[in-house]
Parts: C-alpha cells; sequence; structure tokens
C-alpha cells in the first residue's frame, strides 16, 4: 500500500537499530494512513517498543527513514513532531495536579489561560473524569491515572498518538473496559494512532491493522481478520489464538485443492501457491473451525471418526481434547442449546471446513516455536 | 517490586510488636552518646555565653547577663562578620549546585567506562587530605602562580595579581571543598526521576530549560534541599580554608570565635560568637528548607 503525501501521516522505510551491537529492529517498513489504528503486536524483546520510540524521535534509527506527514523526519526533535504518545508508566508528572498534568502540552506552547481551561474541561470530557482537576496522580486509582495520560497525550491534537502497552498496568476487567473505550475515543477523534502491546485480545479488539513482529521484522501486516484467518506462517499463527498444528504430506494435487496425509489421517484444504505431491507442509486448525457431530443423525457418514479424551466446561464454550487414532486436537465448541454435550470416552464424528485451514511450508526451525 | 514493600512491612511489624522498653533499650546507645557529646557541651557553650567576663581562678562562675550578646547585636563590626559569613556560605552554595547539578545529571545519563571516571574524578577530592587540598589551591593562586602565568599568556592580564586573600578566591576553594557532597547526594536523587517522565514532556513540546524547571528540579528538590544545606552548613562554619586561603583579610565567625577563644582568650564572647553563628546556620537552613517545600508542594504528592 502506498499513500499520497497528503494521506500518509507515518512511514517507516527500511528502519533498523541495534543496541551494542545487537540488533532490535531490522528493517521495517510499514505505512499509516489518516485515522488508522495500526497495532504493532509480538512478543517482549520483538523489537515493537523500538519501533514506537523511533517513532516518537526517543531513538535515532540507524539507517532507515522515518517520514511524517509525508517529510523525513529522521533528525526532526520530539519536541517538533506533533506526537501525543501514552507511556507504560503512563507517565503522569506526580507534582502536578491533573489540569496541570493535562495542560502541560498547551502550557509550554504560551496558550491563553482561557482557551487551556476550556480544552481541558473538553478532554477530562472525552476521557469521562470530571471534577478531578485538583487531584495530585497518586490520589487517582490506576484506571483514572491511565485517562488522565490519555487526555494529555490528545490535548495538543496530535498528528499521531502513538500507546506504548497502555493497559498493562491494569487490572483484567478494566483493561475490557479501556479497550473498548480507547476504540470509542480513536473513532470519535479520528487520531491516527500506533499501538503497542504484546496482548493479541487488544491487537484484534482495537486495530483496523495488525503488524505482528517476531525479533526485529514484521512478519506480516493485514486486518485483524486476515491476519487471524490466513496468517502467513507458523509464528504468527500461534502468536494469535490457538491453532492444532499438523505436520502432513501432500499425497495429490488437484484444481486448486490437495489432499492431505498425516498417519492415518486424510483430509482435503486449499492448494498453497506451489504445492506439488510428496512436499511436506505444517497444517493450522484453529480449534473453533474443527466442527464436531455425533455418529449418529443426519450428518453421520460425514467426517472423520474420533473418541472424545477430555471436556472442559469454560462457562461459555466447551474445550474438548479429541483422539484421532495417535493424533490428539483440541477442539472449541459453544455448549449445545439443548442435549448434552460430548462426554469423554465418547465417540464423536469431526468435520474440518476447507477454507479453514491454514497450510504453510514446513519451516527448519518451526518444530520448537 | 514486592521484595522492598515486604521488607519494609517486616521492619513496621517489628517495630510495632516491640513494646516501648524494648525500643528505649534500643535507641539508648545513640541517646546517651549524643547527650553526652552533643547537648551536654552545647548547654556549657550556652551557658558560658552568658557569663559577664572570662571565668578566672578567683571568679570561677561570674554573674549571667547578656551583655556579651548585646556587644555582638549592636556592633556593626561583628554584624558585618555574621553577614560575610553567611555571604560566603550562600556563594559557596550556588556555586556548587551551579556545577554539581549539570554534573550529576549527566553521570545519570551515561554508563560504562565513562560513568565510571566522572564518579571517580568527582569523589577524588574526598580522598586528599583537607589541608594539602588547599594549599594545592594556594600555590595555584599565588601571585606570579599558575593561574596568573595562564591568564597572562593569554594576554588577559598584566602585573601582579592579587588572587589569594581574596572573596572569589575562598569561594572557589570552598566549592571545591563540598562539590563531591553536593554531587552524590544529586546523583540519587537525580537517578530517581523516571526518563519516561522527561520523554513525556519532550514529545508535549517542552524544551530542555522547561523540562530542568518544570520537572527535573521539582521532582530531585529534596536532594537539591539537602545538598544546599550541608554546603551551606558546612562552608559557612569552615574555619581552615578561610584562615589558609582568606587570610585575615576575610573576617568570618569562624575565625572570629578561634581568636576569642585562643588568643584573646575570651571565652564568654567566644561562645557567644558560636551560638550566634549556630542561630544563623540553623535559621537560615531551616527557612529556605520550609520555603522550596512549600514551591515544590512537598507533602501534597507522592512519587508515582
Amino acid at each position: 500500500m502506498t499513500l499520497g503525501a497528503s494521506e500518509s501521516v507515518l512511514r517507516l522505510d527500511n528502519v533498523s537499530k541495534a543496541f551494542q551491537g545487537q540488533p532490535a529492529v531490522r528493517g521495517v517498513s510499514l505505512e499509516m494512513g489518516r485515522g488508522e489504528f495500526l497495532t504493532l503486536l509480538g512478543p517482549s524483546g520483538c523489537g515493537k517498543t523500538t519501533s514506537l520510540n523511533l517513532v516518537a524521535g526517543l531513538l535515532q534509527p540507524d539507517s532507515g527513514t522515518v517520514f511524517l506527514r509525508g517529510e523525513p523526519a529522521n533528525t526532526l526533535p520530539p519536541r517538533h513532531r506533533r506526537l501525543g504518545m501514552v507511556f507504560q508508566s503512563w507517565a503522569l508528572f506526580p507534582h502536578q495536579n491533573v489540569f496541570d498534568n493535562i495542560a502541560y502540552g498547551l502550557s509550554v506552547r504560551s496558550v491563553s489561560s482561557t482557551e487551556i481551561r476550556k480544552r481541558v474541561a473538553e478532554m477530562l470530557g472525552l476521557v469521562r473524569l470530571p471534577g478531578v482537576e485538583g487531584k495530585f496522580p497518586s490520589q487517582l486509582s490506576g484506571g483514572m491515572q491511565q485517562r488522565v495520560a490519555l487526555a494529555r497525550a490528545l490535548i495538543t491534537r496530535p498528528d499521531l498518538l502513538l500507546l506504548d502497552e497502555p493497559l498493562s498496568n491494569l487490572d483484567a476487567a478494566l483493561r475490557k473496559e479501556m479497550q473498548v473505550e480507547l476504540r470509542q475515543i480513536h473513532s470519535e477523534l479520528n487520531v491516527t494512532t500506533l499501538l503497542v502491546t504484546h496482548s493479541q485480545e487488544e491487537a484484534l479488539v482495537m486495530s483496523d491493522r495488525i503488524a505482528v513482529m517476531r525479533a526485529g521484522r514484521i512478519e506480516c501486516i493485514d486486518t485483524p481478520r486476515r491476519v487471524y484467518n490466513r496468517p502467513p506462517n507458523r509464528f504468527v499463527c500461534a502468536f494469535l489464538g490457538d491453532a492444532n498444528m499438523l505436520e502432513c504430506e501432500i499425497e495429490a494435487v488437484f484444481a486448486g485443492e490437495v489432499m492431505l496425509r498425516r498417519n492415518g489421517l486424510r483430509f482435503a484444504a486449499e492448494a498453497p501457491a506451489g504445492a506439488r505431491a510428496g512436499q511436506k507442509l505444517t497444517v493450522a486448525i484453529r480449534p473453533e473451525n474443527l466442527l464436531l457431530h455425533r455418529p449418529t443423525g443426519p450428518e453421520a457418514e460425514t467426517g472423520i471418526d474420533a473418541i472424545v479424551r477430555d471436556a472442559i466446561f469454560k462457562g461459555s464454550h466447551i474445550q474438548y481434547a479429541l483422539m484421532i487414532g495417535e493424533e490428539r486436537l483440541e477442539v472449541l465448541a459453544l455448549p449445545p442449546v439443548d442435549g448434552e454435550p460430548f462426554a469423554p470416552g465418547e465417540r464423536a464424528r469431526v468435520t474440518v471446513p476447507k477454507s479453514r485451514i491454514v497450510a504453510f511450508p514446513a519451516e527448519a526451525g518451526d518444530a520448537h516455536v | 517490586m514486592s521484595s522492598p514493600r515486604g521488607a519494609l512491612r517486616s521492619a513496621e511489624d517489628f517495630a510495632r510488636g516491640r513494646p516501648m522498653l524494648v525500643s528505649l533499650l534500643l535507641l539508648a546507645p545513640v541517646l546517651l552518646l549524643l547527650l553526652l557529646f552533643f547537648f551536654a557541651p552545647l548547654a556549657e557553650l550556652a551557658n558560658l555565653s552568658t557569663f559577664a567576663q572570662q571565668p578566672t581562678r578567683q571568679v570561677p562562675r561570674p554573674p549571667h547577663s547578656l551583655v556579651n550578646y548585646v556587644k555582638i547585636l549592636s556592633d556593626p563590626f561583628y554584624l558585618q562578620v555574621a553577614a560575610t559569613s553567611v555571604l560566603v556560605g550562600g556563594c559557596t552554595t550556588i556555586a556548587t549546585l551551579a556545577i554539581a547539578y549539570p554534573i550529576a545529571f549527566y553521570v545519570t545519563r551515561i554508563a560504562g567506562w565513562e560513568r565510571t571516571l566522572i564518579s571517580v574524578a568527582c569523589l577524588l577530592p574526598i580522598f586528599v587530605n583537607v589541608i594539602v587540598g588547599i594549599l594545592g589551591w594556594y600555590i595555584l593562586l599565588l601571585p606570579y602562580g599558575l593561574v596568573q602565568q595562564v591568564l597572562s599568556a593569554l594576554g588577559l592580564v598584566e602585573g601582579s595579581l592579587q588572587l589569594l586573600r581574596s572573596f572569589p578566591a575562598l569561594v572557589v576553594v570552598l566549592t571545591y571543598e563540598h562539590m563531591p557532597f553536593a554531587v552524590l547526594i544529586l546523583v540519587s536523587s537525580l537517578q530517581a526521576v523516571p526518563i519516561d517522565k522527561i520523554n513525556a514532556a519532550r514529545l508535549l513540546g517542552a524544551s530542555t530549560a522547561r523540562i530542568v524547571a518544570n520537572i527535573i528540579m521539582p521532582l530531585t528538590m529534596p536532594g537539591l534541599v539537602a545538598s544546599a544545606i550541608l554546603v551551606f552548613s558546612l562552608s559557612a562554619s569552615s574555619y581552615l580554608t578561610p584562615i589558609l586561603i582568606g587570610g585575615q583579610r576575610i573576617r568570618v565567625l569562624p575565625l572570629m570565635i578561634f581568636s576569642y577563644g585562643t588568643e584573646l582568650l575570651n571565652w564568654p564572647l567566644a561562645a557567644a560568637l558560636a551560638i550566634v553563628l549556630l542561630v544563623i546556620v540553623v535559621a537560615i537552613t531551616y527557612l529556605f528548607a520550609a520555603a522550596m517545600n512549600r514551591l515544590s508542594k512537598r507533602g501534597q504528592w507522592e512519587m508515582v
């Protein structure tokens, strides 16, 4: 995707950064359009925070170029980048009250005090925190501090909002609430937002696009749905949710489909590019994409024979462990509205929708991922 | 995170669980030491300062009066000396902090051999005997000494230069003497300022000067106050440096006290001068700390 200069808010062009010879970011390129919500997702140490700091200008790239608003910005000091940033620690100024914290970005620009008062009130309304102007950060709960940090970052009306794991210090319930709220604020202000997180849930809930990073590189960059359903490799697939990973061999290729075989198991899947018979593949099937039904009834003829080994009730769904011969598969199913769920030891039949099977070429190091 | 808190809690439990008597027993050695070697001599000094005349064999306990204090407070000469002492302490404090603060800030932002080098360079003066250090400066500042040679080589001065016995020279040497203490205190204080807060201010558009004034200084105020108090009280009551560098030209209270106590043998007046010096130093440090705490709203907020 290439955007016109007026549309592009941020572009990274082959940006690299190393610390004491250890590469942290290697040749990262990406582009963000106005109003977009992009998430850098990856395990700790994958270079996502370093990438964010390169955008913020808190670090200088060793090579490559950071473009802001279409202009090269490598040497632009942070204070002239017109960015808002929410830090993982929120980085509130503890000696200033909420009003002064939020107003800081305006007071250093010598904006009139009436204008400052108006905009602080506006921001407190936006993050739903009216009436706390006079409190110090230490008198606020974590969730409130987080909102103050967001208000402080947004009051300057930045071209780009950077969020560095802003929810990781909150408890689970509050995190869920803030995810939805951040989404709302984003759509309300239409501010271009770059989020860094290691939480796949956050990424899926909030983003327009997700860039999955590993070892300083972007593995893939796409919409949450496509990244989740059609991951380009085993790492991305495993990082975003659970999957049954099966090493298979292609038995036959015909008309855009392949017949795959593993031990006694045979099933059809969409053919990956360049598939040929005898090739080894890794196949990923998400647990919720395996469909279970009883061996009696109208669908009795379809599917593969299996035995239920274990059934774990998890409230909203049931997690089954199935055995197909020697093969163990994880299946996630909604509890049946009428009738009983499968019990351990029961026989079942499994169907695998062709479109839900993702195949990757078997990679050398993949077995240990 | 959890282990220091856990340690703190157990220390509190420890204190709470002990009866009063045990706490008193634990404090007893230090209380006894303070009583014997600090408060008792201080009381004796205060007592001595109210004697109307020098105790003699014939009159070991002269009558009490405030004549010494009246003499000090009504004589412009003594007031001038007291003012000079305060001025020496104040100038030294300002000069020390102005130099130590940037050094300390720089030390917290570097690592490895560079940090070791600067830290050692800052601490080295502590390991040199005070008199040796002062005499080193003495030689540098002598007429036609090294400082003057450099200045005249650069064509900045001509003829003999009277650096020794001057007020600036005294402040320079006192600053050198107290720099390590200030740097040590300020480094630990600046170290506690999270880099995130500085970066947040940068991204919000603040210039470096504004960040120092709005963020770093308020957050390091306890360290600034502590080092200011230390440097002020040490330099205002310093005796060795004024006698060696200032000679009798710059009259400060410690010189007066020494001279009345040992040369003129007027112990009551020397004691009164010592009490005056003590009161001045305590009052100024207290007012300064209170003003700074009010300025930084200390106690109203906590670090987050």
